[in-house]
C-alpha cells in the first residue's frame, strides 16, 4: 500500500444498527449495571481510614448511578441479604 | 442479565490486563518513593547525630531543618497506600454470580480503588520533594556554616 492510498472501512456499516442484535451500552451504562462494590475492598497495610474514604466514594458512585439510570443495576439479593448489605 | 453477553464488552481482556499493568506500576513506584522517604530518614538522622552537640546558629538551623525532612519523610512511609479486593469477601459476595458480572464489578471496584492509590501516590511524591529539599538546604547551611567559619 503507497502512502495517501484510500483505504476503505466498513465503520458507516458498524454504525448502523442491526435488527435483532443486543442493545448496545454506553460505558457509564455498563457501569451503571455492574458498579464498582465497596464491600469486597480492603486495605493491605492498615490505611483504614483510606479505605473508608474510597468505599464512600464507591457508594456514593454507585447512588449516583441508580438515581441517574434507575432500574439498571444487576442486584444480587441472596448474597446482599446474607452479608446484610445493600 | 440474560440479553447482556461478552460481545456487549469486547475489549474486557485488554482492559483489564491494563488496569493489572498499571497495579504493578503503582506497587513498583510506592516501593521505590518508600525506599527514598527510607534514605531521606536516615540522612536525616545522620545530620541530626553528627551536628548535636555542636553550638553554633548555622548547625542549629540546619538540624532543625533536617528534624523537618525527618518527619516528612517518615510521613510518605507511613501509612503504605494500598487498597485492594478482599478474596473472602468477592468470594462471599460472588461465588454463585455469573463470571461476567463478577468481573465486570471486580474492574469497576479496581479502577475506583486505582484512582484513590494514585491521587495518594502523587501525594506522597509531593511530600518527598518537601523532604529532598529540606534536606539539602540542612546540607547547604553546613557547608555555608563550614565556609563562614573559615573565612572568619
Amino acid at each position: 500500500m503507497t502512502r495517501g492510498t484510500v483505504v476503505s472501512t466498513n465503520a458507516d456499516a458498524e454504525a448502523k444498527p442491526v435488527p435483532g442484535a443486543t442493545p448496545q451500552l454506553s460505558p457509564e451504562e455498563i457501569e451503571a449495571m455492574f458498579p464498582a462494590d465497596p464491600d469486597i475492598m480492603t486495605a493491605c497495610e492498615g490505611d483504614f481510614r483510606g479505605l473508608r474514604k474510597v468505599q464512600a466514594k464507591a457508594r456514593a458512585r454507585r447512588d449516583e448511578l441508580d438515581r441517574k439510570y434507575p432500574g439498571l443495576r444487576v442486584s444480587q439479593p441472596a448474597a446482599d441479604a446474607r452479608s446484610g448489605r445493600r | 442479565m440474560q440479553w447482556f453477553s461478552e460481545e456487549q464488552v469486547p475489549p474486557l481482556d485488554v482492559i483489564e490486563s491494563v488496569v493489572e499493568r498499571e497495579d504493578a506500576s503503582y506497587r513498583d513506584r510506592a516501593n521505590s518513593l518508600d525506599t527514598k522517604a527510607g534514605v531521606i530518614l536516615s540522612a536525616a538522622g545522620v545530620v541530626v547525630a553528627l551536628l548535636g552537640t555542636t553550638a553554633s546558629v548555622a548547625a542549629m538551623i540546619s538540624q532543625a531543618l533536617a528534624i523537618a525532612s525527618g518527619i516528612i519523610a517518615a510521613w510518605v512511609i507511613a501509612p503504605r497506600i494500598d487498597k485492594t479486593i478482599a478474596p473472602r469477601d468477592l468470594s462471599d459476595r460472588f461465588l454463585a454470580a455469573p463470571a461476567l458480572r463478577t468481573r465486570l464489578v471486580v474492574l469497576n471496584s479496581r479502577i475506583l480503588l486505582h484512582a484513590e492509590d494514585e491521587a495518594r501516590l502523587v501525594a506522597k511524591a509531593r511530600r518527598l520533594r518537601s523532604a529532598s529539599v529540606l534536606l539539602l538546604g540542612s546540607a547547604a547551611i553546613i557547608l555555608m556554616g563550614a565556609i563562614v567559619r573559615v573565612a572568619g
